[in-house]
């Protein structure tokens, strides 16, 4: 259990990175944008699940 | 960050140009500002939230009135904070200004600028520089407002504690990230397209969208509920304040008072031995239903009938060997096949093997130990009943106790009493109405939060089937997983926080309490003080301030700490100064002494903000060698002194008036004493 845990954290760790800069981009630049920031994570999250096999979700 | 000094300039009571020059040295790193209620200490505390973040705390009256009432009817119509401040050796002013008037939307209202060789280069980004000094969330965990520390750890907000510690340990990010993927997650789900296959996906996502809102709406009427609990409950406190301080009704309402903390102590009583039962049920229970089975078995066991089977006299083993060598116990050759052999064989239907013989045994052993334990277990449970009948029975002497001392009050018909009495039992019963909705709502909530879960799982799994909203599908369940993933981390940085927070609580309670507290704060933040023996301890009021203090310490400590931290999910910890409004409000006399004396310990640069009853000689005597700058705020008034006293205060040997009568105008003056 902690094994496949341990691996799909390893699997989302460059996901999350990039998500969490995003984050950071706009907590110290734009604090209150909310909008921009979610249409930006959108953008993550559909360039990670391209049209194909499920297998290439982050 | 240090603070160096703050300007107001018509900001609130503080009418004119104001300043204080901060202590910054680190032997003598305590500010004292001394002022009587009313003067202006909260509104010190606001104008530095303000200048640094646009903002107040949630308890300042009037927000909006910024500019000095005095100085709008005079014309003016700008009031402004500036504060200049040291940051990782670099020395910057914030400036923030409130205008009214024809330039109130034209004007510039919030600016930071580096002091470089006395000239002031402005930063681009204001609001981001002083985010990466303290972020905003941590700020007000370093602006620390005594007067309600009590409220802050109070047991109905666990809510407050759990935000501080995440506040501090830097969790915006992840708390954000979290909260978009689920927006996010959910505009996919509204992006389904309309497809044949799809219809039975429109329709759970259209009850998606019901109960979000039956949610959203249920979230609000509980926040609107709470403020109003809060606010029947400050209006019991008032109440119970007044008799308390009224002649007629002050025994009374002390009785009172004794026997509503003994009801907490009996209540806790009567639910432990309650949980003592369940527990016992859980664990005995198999005793009690043991007891006829046992008899059965036992009787089986033993019973004549089986006597010679189990177990059999005959050992399998045994009887194999002497088959196998062919000849009888008596010596008598065994021809395989032949009658006597056969009959020799036919004792292996009755004989027991190893195996068998150790499962009886086993039965036994267990049956017997079953037998024991019955003849044992009532004991426990027949304690337990008897503590839940004595805890009932003293909570219904304190109810009729209780009920007596209303009776008298509401009989007592002068200074109001009676009134009020009847006023407190009319709040006393919204409030039991409050809980009810409360309570009924968060179930409600619970179970539509239930309900969507489900629904939304059902939705992913449809669309997962149908090709053109497969994708669909997957992007949301990517959001989930991240969102999990997220989540879990959270929690363990939590934990971690948590336990240096319990530590740092730990110390500084020992240095502070005489008595020997320790302090339990549960994963889902239930803050208490237990004795020696690990007993929950009611808090009095001026323990759970102390325990306030306590906590906002160790969250100082803990941010320091974090300074450096290098984890890209969590915003590293801050070095802050620590004002602190009113710490000693609720404290006797000793704890007063020792918490002084651990104040100047608890960040490298301490504004203090008393009033006369708070600092006291003894007080002031442990602040003393640590005190870099002192200042009292004194109350200008336009009206004539008429019947009232002067009120004045003695500061290094000389008085000081805390009001000016008669004088040109109304607010509050900043005058600094010399320090010896």
């Amino acid at each position: 259990m902690a094994d496949s845990e341990d691996t799909v954290n390893a699997k989302h760790e460059p996901i999350i990175k990039e998500i969490i800069g995003l984050e950071r981009e706009y907590f110290f630049g734009k604090r209150h944008v909310k909008t921009e920031r979610q249409r930006k994570l959108r953008e993550i999250i559909e360039r990670h699940t391209k049209a194909g096999g499920a297998e290439d979700d982050s | 960050m240090i603070l160096e000094e703050i300007r107001l300039k018509d900001f609130r009571c503080f009418h004119g140009d104001s300043a204080i020059k901060f202590s910054t040295d680190p032997d003598r790193n305590v500010t004292l500002i001394y002022a009587e209620n009313g003067v202006g200490k909260t509104t010190l505390l606001n104008a530095l939230l303000w200048c640094f973040y646009g903002e107040t705390t949630e308890r300042f009256e009037k927000k909006e009135d910024i500019l000095n009432y005095d100085a709008k009817k005079e014309g003016r119509t700008t009031a402004s904070v500036e504060v200049l401040f040291e940051h990782n050796g670099g020395d910057y002013i914030a400036k923030r200004f409130f205008v009214t008037g024809p330039r109130a939307n034209t004007s510039r209202t919030f600016l930071v600028a580096r002091i470089d060789q006395g000239s002031q280069v402005e930063l681009p980004t204001p609001d981001t520089f002083i985010n990466t000094v303290i972020p905003r969330d941590m700020a007000s965990h370093f602006l620390f407002d005594g007067e309600h520390a009590e409220v802050f750890l109070g047991e109905s907000n666990r809510g407050s504690i759990r935000s501080a510690v995440r506040d501090i340990l830097g969790c915006s990010l992840i708390e954000t990230a979290i909260n978009d993927l689920q927006a996010v997650s959910n505009q996919f789900r509204k992006q389904i397209p309309s497809t044949p296959a799809t219809t039975r996906i429109a329709e759970l996502s259209s009850r998606i969208d019901a109960l979000t809102t039956q949610i959203e709406q249920a979230d609000e009427d509980v926040k609107h509920l709470d403020k109003q609990h809060a606010l029947t409950k400050e209006q019991i406190d008032d109440i119970e304040e007044k008799l308390r301080n009224t002649s007629a009704a002050k025994e009374l309402q002390r009785a009172r008072d004794r026997l509503n903390e003994q009801s907490k102590r009996t209540e806790k009583r009567q639910k432990e031995s309650a949980d003592e039962v369940y527990r016992w049920l859980g664990e005995n229970g198999r005793f009690i239903v043991s007891k006829k089975i046992t008899e059965e078995t036992f009787g089986f066991l033993d019973d004549k009938k089986h006597r010679g089977r189990i177990p059999s006299p005959y050992n399998e083993e045994f009887v194999k060997d002497i088959l196998a060598e062919e000849t009888c116990i008596c010596g008598a050759h065994l021809e395989p096949g032949s009658r006597s052999a056969q009959k020799v064989a036919s004792l292996l239907n009755k004989a027991a093997n190893q195996v068998v013989r150790d499962r009886i045994a086993k039965v036994r052993a267990r049956l017997s130990s079953l037998k024991s334990e019955r003849a044992k277990a009532p004991n426990r449970l027949t304690k337990a009943k008897e503590r839940h009948a004595e805890a009932n029975e003293e909570m219904a002497s304190i109810e009729a106790q209780l009920g007596e001392i209303h009776d008298k009050l509401k009989g007592i018909n002068f200074e109001d009493i009676a009134e009020r009495e009847e006023r407190r039992t009319e709040l006393r019963n919204e409030l039991s109405g409050i809980d009810r909705q409360i309570g009924s709502l968060k179930t409600g909530i619970d179970d539509a939060e239930k309900q969507k879960s489900e629904i939304d799982q059902e939705i992913n799994d449809l669309a997962q089937q149908d090709q053109q909203t497969a994708i669909y599908g997957r992007r949301r369940t990517l959001c989930e997983s991240l969102k999990g993933t997220l989540e879990l981390q959270l929690v363990e940085e939590e934990e971690r926080a948590r336990s240096v927070l319990r530590a740092g609580i730990r110390r500084i309670l020992e240095a502070t309490s005489h008595k020997a507290l320790t302090l339990r704060m549960t994963n889902d933040y239930v803050i208490s003080l237990v004795n020696s023996d690990g007993m929950a301890l009611p808090k009095s009021s001026g323990e759970n301030q102390l325990l306030g203090l306590a906590f906002t310490a160790a969250l100082v400590e803990f941010a320091k700490v974090r300074e450096n931290a290098q984890d890209y999910k969590l915003l590293p910890g801050t070095i802050a100064p620590l004002v602190l409004d009113s710490p000693f409000g609720q404290l006797d006399e000793a704890y007063r002494t020792t918490t002084a004396q651990f104040i100047p310990k608890m960040a490298r640069q301490v504004v203090l903000l008393l009033s006369q009853s708070q600092g006291s000689q003894e007080v002031i005597e442990a602040l003393q060698d640590r005190v870099g700058a002192e200042f009292l705020l004194v109350r200008h008034n336009r009206e004539p002194i008429g019947e009232r006293k002067q009120e004045s205060r003695y500061l290094k040997g000389e008085e000081f008036k805390t009001a000016i009568f008669d004088s040109a105008f109304d607010g509050t003056e900043v005058l600094e004493i010399a320090v010896q």
